[in-house]
């Protein structure tokens, strides 16, 4: 057997010693999220577009020389000029003001909607999923039976009995929409309590409690939050069908819903009422559309590279 | 099969019950009653309208005759129309609206699966950019500014196509684009991502392996399964085009059940209200029970235990 020479070895210098070293930053999982949301330019744009509109929705009303409500008749249906930069309603109000007044209720429904929404179905799917077994059985099928029939309806019944308004359409949207997450939060919990993690926690003493709050929620955050994105612009999307049929809120306060309808009668004449709360209702949706593929993909652990 | 038939048409019984009751209970919880709106109407002819449609029995007494109405096919009279029933009302608008929606779903289906198809295949061409464009505006701009821009542009200003009334074939187009626009790029952007999933899987790569040729591997292979979440999302999509046709039934004054059911709610109609939500229920419930059963046929990774 050959020898080995031992001059044929060297000591390493001290610098070069980075076998054991992490090259990577360490990153959290919301670092690592927000890395990858940055790399989606669609998704950016949109959260810049949501940004934009929300800022507009506080400081536009407040910054615009016109009021909402203030009315010049003469000035009527008049078409997009210097002064009044998207033209005049029907009842000669300034119609920038009314669509960025119209921003604050719009958003302010949906945002409003969505937490109730995440409330509601974290509270009730979280119970069902966690408890699980026969609560689980019927809390469940309480909600398959309440899934078939289209929300609307009962929307439109419940906005008949309350009647038309602001907290009545967060009210009857609130009441009509948390089936959904209900489903997906159940989902979620069923499928995390019986991770390893869990029973490492139990094993080493945690309560229900702190399970749930600890455990549980935080891992469930993410698609949690990408449920949020997809019902904030459906709370919009509703609330503007309900204005459209005349069950929205009441004058004079104005959703973008309420502005389209209201221009219908002078779509022949006056094109343009129709044209910019329409577009921001679009716009919106883009926005939100964008922002929340993005974010559903960067949150998805399975997309970790 | 013949249990979970059975099984699913309890659950349907089951939530009809629970829609009937709900719908009762929520119409005669509105404060006032339904002639409430009626003012100056003397205590005397008040007391008597109220007793000729029943009103003045007690409220679990009407409920049992509702249901006893119910199980007999009728709907009550209607308290704003004198004389016409709500089942009038029903089988005079429903046709209408049922034929609209028809035309939605077949355009959504020769139109938003071939667009889905085009996508996945052509993924990142040109064909896929602009599908996904249309597909992603179709499903931003609301169903009745989209019925209000093509009313704007194709009767107000070019004069091609009648705004309003339910006639002749020119007089479908456009709500019948207005109300499937939703649904075809719900449909198109669903049908590219399951096709994309499922080119990428490995029994695609054995049947290229194989020698096939792409039409087949297309048609045969991918196009089967790749249309089956389609099939679970159809009760949802019903249920959409049902609920969408209230507005576009209103802008293009389409004599449909939508458009009556708007009527109803601003005229406070309760008795046609009630009527027609317990008849939308039950189609739905019908709609949801059949493309249940055709998944559990065509989906063959579903395995029933008897």
């Amino acid at each position: 057997m050959e020898l080995i020479d031992r001059d044929g070895f060297a000591k390493l210098p001290k610098e070069e010693k980075r076998s054991n070293e992490v090259i990577r930053p360490s990153m959290t999982f919301w670092q690592d999220a927000w890395r990858r949301l940055k790399k989606n330019r669609m998704a950016m744009l949109g959260m810049y577009i949501l940004l934009a509109i929300i800022l507009i929705a506080i400081f536009g009303p407040v910054f615009s020389p016109y009021n909402y409500s203030d009315q010049s008749l003469t000035m009527a249906n008049q078409l997009p000029s210097k002064a009044h930069i998207f033209g005049m309603d029907n009842l000669g109000r300034d119609l920038m003001t009314r669509v960025f007044y119209g921003a604050r209720i719009s958003l302010s429904i949906g945002f409003i909607v969505a937490v109730c929404t995440i409330f509601i179905g974290i509270l009730y799917g979280g119970i069902a999923g966690y408890v699980g077994g026969r609560a689980d059985n019927i809390m469940m099928r309480i909600v398959d039976i309440l899934y078939i029939i289209p929300s609307t309806l009962y929307v439109i019944l419940l906005m008949i009995i309350i009647g038309p308004g602001f907290k009545s359409v967060i009210i009857a949207l609130a009441i009509t929409s948390w089936l959904g997450m209900a489903r997906q939060v159940r989902g979620q919990v069923l499928t995390l309590k019986e991770q390893e993690f869990v029973l490492a926690a139990k094993a080493l003493g945690a309560d229900s409690r702190r399970i749930l709050l600890r455990h549980l929620v935080p891992n469930s955050l993410g698609q949690i939050i990408v449920m949020t994105t997809m019902q904030i612009p459906s709370a919009i999307f509703s609330e503007a069908f309900l204005s459209f049929i005349g069950l929205g809120v009441s004058a004079p306060q104005a959703s973008w819903g309420v502005l389209c309808n209201d221009a219908l009668p002078t779509l022949r004449t006056a094109p343009h009422e129709l044209l910019f709360p329409a577009l921001a209702i679009t716009i919106t949706m883009l926005a939100f559309s964008f922002f929340g593929d993005g974010l559903r993909d960067a949150l998805d652990p399975k997309m970790r590279k | 099969m013949t249990k979970y038939v059975l099984q699913r048409i309890l659950a349907m019984v089951l939530t009809m019950v629970v829609v009937i009751t709900l719908t009762f209970i929520l119409m005669h919880a509105i404060p006032g009653g339904p002639f409430a709106s009626e003012k100056n109407l003397p205590e005397q002819i008040k007391a008597n309208i109220e007793a000729k449609y029943g009103l003045n029995r007690p409220l679990y007494q009407q409920y049992i005759d509702y249901w006893a109405g119910l199980l007999k096919g009728d709907f009550g009279p209607s308290y704003k129309y004198p004389g016409r029933s709500v089942n009038d009302l029903i089988s005079g608008g429903f046709p209408v609206s049922a034929e609209l929606g028809a035309y939605a779903i077949i355009l959504m289906l020769f139109l938003g699966i071939p667009a889905g198809i085009i996508s996945a295949l052509k993924q990142y061409h040109w064909q896929d950019n602009l599908v996904m464009i249309l597909a992603t505006l179709g499903i931003a701009v609301p169903s009745f500014v989209l019925a209000t821009l093509l009313i704007y542009v194709f009767s107000s200003k070019l004069g091609v196509l009648p705004a309003a009334r339910w006639l002749g074939w020119q007089y479908k187009i456009m709500p019948v684009i207005a109300l499937g626009a939703y649904d075809v790029s719900f449909i198109a952007r669903l049908t590219r991502s399951s096709m994309l999933d499922i080119m990428s899987q490995d029994y695609i790569r054995t049947a290229r392996a194989k020698g096939l040729s792409e039409m087949s591997v297309i048609m045969k292979h991918a196009l089967k399964n790749s249309l089956i979440p389609i099939v679970t999302v159809l009760g949802p999509l019903i249920a959409g085009v049902l609920t969408g046709s209230f507005v576009i039934e209103k802008i293009f004054a389409i004599p449909g059940l939508g458009r009556q059911f708007v009527d109803s709610v601003s005229n406070r109609d309760y008795t046609a209200i009630m009527g027609v939500t317990i008849f939308y229920g039950a189609f739905l419930v019908i709609m949801n029970l059949i493309v249940d059963i055709v998944y559990v046929f065509i989906d063959p990774r579903i395995k029933l235990t008897d």
